[in-house]
């Protein structure tokens, strides 16, 4: 058990700057400074006094600790830890602590993952804390968060707010700076779900090695920057521009033929609600027709459509030569 | 080529007395061993890194050693017998689909071989028509190793006996020396998964050079073995053309027509999660930046257009220097089957029994 001593401390005398032990990615609350106005502070933080720094540090309740600061207060009451504590038992009473109040976010995690590294072995932190964290067991998971740890502090924040999801940051930790940075910034102006995200990266990586270029001559390309420029369209219509381009560059066969089914399709002149389906990625060569109708004499127009679809050359071309 | 000789060995207590324990810590005197009371342990407490094969495991396969290859319902299968001695690899090739289908990093031997016989000889009362095809190349090379189990002589002794059975050991290597100056054709054939010279060098490293695997396949097809070519990865790259035709023209120069029991040809398919584990180990790599679509199976694909181009073009040339040689593709759907070959089984049973045919010829 870890000893310590309620002590009350003026707040000058403890180090909001030093993160030895923090996991916390917020830095202000104004709800718990609301709360510590009305009724003060409910739990006393745990400090820990360094003899060579001669300040104390936050273990746990940084938050806390800013919020009394924002309130006015010059003097907090705060646990202080004893002495002989060794900064692991320190740690991870700062994990505890973190962990019964709340669910951690990304960032955190992947702090948290680092620093356990440094007092205990790569399988212990799988096999032991992972699953504290909710996460499975596995090297890969504990290498994303390793990844997330050593980014960027503003692709560190996106993670946190959400605009970048994780495994898109622990994509980006793979890459150079400068092609890191050119994606985050193209990110910066679009709007993308978590998978376009990551379709859009992986597209840049393929490209990249393929061609022997980077990611950041990819982004720089005049095209993309000709869709960023465009003020008209709206960003997540730009996310789709940019993602559709990448597409055709990663894949051009299949783009060419998805192009030219398209074509072929037009020709057949089908009415609206008569819909032929290539199948998916043109993998197979099971087509889908899809009818939609509101009434019996509406679905026989269609059959017939469709039965004159069946008998064209153009058909027979289209689904015989996928 | 190095013989393969592990940097450390576990061996599972159960396994310690078994003979081909002994002969493996013979043949790796100096290599430090370890008992272990458990293997399973060992492997699920480092399940899911990357592969060690500097690490060997021996011990007692608690499961089955023969196994009908998987398939998949979407695709023709030729309906290979998988005789499982063991599971990895000391060959380090990029696409390896071991990296992400396996999740035990060691190279691992079975060395219970009596239960194995035992249940090998459960599958000997097949129909007078039916073949056993049983190979040791799923889940690693069947040659690479074989300097330390001895493992061809015990089981040709085993299948001289057996009517309607034959071994294919696939290899990349030319470690035939066990093969030569023997009289085990009748029940065993040797395959050589063969690739462009350029796919071999930059992607299958610590394999034998193309060219020396062609050369080792006329020699013992000299000594009356029938041989196999499995050109499976075929990966398109830049000159993807030349780079295979040359490798027909070397089978064309070394390897008789009449000795090739059949060539497969399959492309590059994977496991969506091959790509990240193979990038880590093989970070150069420029394999997955192919024009890759999820298939019908859940595996990566080439878009399928290029498959039959590549099928189709791999066929003529082959066809061309050997007008009946037996072409057949892994893992694919008929209507690939028919755009590059030009005519597919009707069913996976239909296309064991095109290969069983070759085996008795």
């Amino acid at each position: 058990m870890l000893r310590y001593e309620l002590k009350t401390i003026s707040v000058k005398a403890i180090s909001i700057e030093d993160r030895t032990f923090v996991i916390t990615t917020e830095r202000n609350n104004e709800l718990l400074q609301k709360s510590i106005e009305q009724v003060g502070l409910l739990y006393a933080p745990y400090i820990y006094f360094d003899n060579h720094a001669r300040y104390y540090r936050i273990v746990c309740g940084l938050r806390r600790i800013n919020a009394c600061i924002a309130a006015g207060w010059r003097e907090i009451t705060a646990r202080v830890v004893d002495k002989c504590c060794e900064e692991k038992e320190l740690f991870l009473l700062s994990f505890y602590d973190n962990l019964s109040q709340r669910v951690l976010n990304p960032v955190e995690q992947a702090r948290t993952a680092l620093r356990l590294l440094d007092y205990f072995a790569d399988g212990m932190v799988i096999s032991e804390y992972l699953p504290l964290l909710g996460l499975a067991p596995t090297e890969k998971n504990l290498n994303q968060l390793l990844s997330v740890a050593r980014l960027e502090p503003e692709i560190q924040d996106a993670v946190v707010h959400g605009s970048m999801c994780e495994a898109v940051a622990a994509k980006l930790a793979l890459l150079q700076e400068e092609d890191r940075n050119a994606l985050f910034g193209l990110f910066s102006q679009v709007h993308a779900s978590a998978s376009k995200q990551e379709e859009i990266v992986s597209c840049c990586m393929d490209i990249s090695l393929r061609d022997g270029t980077t990611c950041s001559k990819i982004v720089r390309d005049p095209e993309i920057q000709q869709i960023l420029a465009a003020d008209k369209h709206p960003l997540s219509q730009k996310g789709d521009r940019v993602r559709a381009l990448l597409r055709r560059r990663r894949f051009p066969r299949m783009s060419e033929h998805e192009e030219r089914f398209l074509q072929q399709r037009r020709k057949l002149r089908l009415p609206k609600g008569v819909q032929l389906l290539p199948p998916p990625s043109f993998e197979g060569g099971r087509f889908r027709v899809e009818i939609e109708f509101d009434s019996a004499a509406d679905l026989r127009d269609k059959a017939g459509a469709v039965k004159s679809m069946a008998e064209s050359g153009l058909l027979q071309k289209m689904v015989e030569k996928p | 080529m190095t013989p393969y000789i592990p940097k450390k060995i576990f061996i599972e207590e159960a396994v310690k007395d078994l003979p081909l324990t002994r002969t493996i810590l013979s043949r790796c005197a100096a290599v430090p061993a370890e008992i272990i009371s458990s293997a399973r342990e060992l492997i699920r407490e480092n399940a899911g890194k990357l592969p060690q094969p500097e690490v060997l495991v021996l011990c007692r396969n608690k499961g089955r050693f023969i196994e009908p290859c998987p398939g998949t319902s979407s695709y023709l299968c030729c309906c290979y017998t998988i005789l499982n001695t063991g599971t990895g690899c000391p060959l380090a090739c990029s696409y390896c689909v071991l990296q992400a289908y396996l999740n035990n990093p060691f190279i691992t031997l079975y060395t219970n071989l009596d239960e194995l016989w035992d249940e090998l000889a459960g599958c000997g009362c097949l129909p007078q028509q039916q073949t056993l095809r049983i190979g040791t190349g799923e889940f690693g090379d069947s040659l690479a190793l074989e300097h330390l189990t001895d493992f061809i002589p015990a089981i040709f002794s085993f299948l001289s006996g057996r009517r309607n059975a034959l071994l294919e050991l696939k290899t990349k290597t030319t470690r035939i020396e066990p093969l030569l100056a023997r009289d085990y054709g009748e029940k065993i054939m040797v395959s050589w998964s063969l690739n462009a010279e350029e796919i071999a060098q930059n992607e299958e490293h610590g394999a034998a050079p193309v060219e020396d695997r062609i050369r080792a396949a006329g020699r013992l097809a000299g000594e009356g073995y029938r041989i196999g070519f499995h050109f499976d990865p075929l990966i398109l790259f830049p000159g993807w053309e030349q780079g295979y035709k040359r490798i027909v023209a070397m089978i064309a120069a070394h390897v008789p027509a009449s000795a090739i029991a059949w060539v497969s040809l399959g492309a590059l398919r994977y496991m969506p999660q091959l790509k990240a584990i193979s990038r880590q180990r093989f970070s150069a790599s420029r394999i997955f930046t192919g024009e890759f679509v999820p298939g019908l199976d859940g595996k990566m694909r080439y878009f399928q257009p290029l498959r039959i181009e590549l099928f189709a073009r791999m066929a003529a040339w082959l066809r061309e220097y050997a007008p009946d040689i037996f072409i057949y593709l892994c893992m694919e759907s008929p209507l690939v089957w028919r755009q590059a070959l030009g005519f597919a089984p009707s069913s996976n049973a239909d296309l064991k029994r095109m290969l069983d045919e070759r085996v008795k010829q």
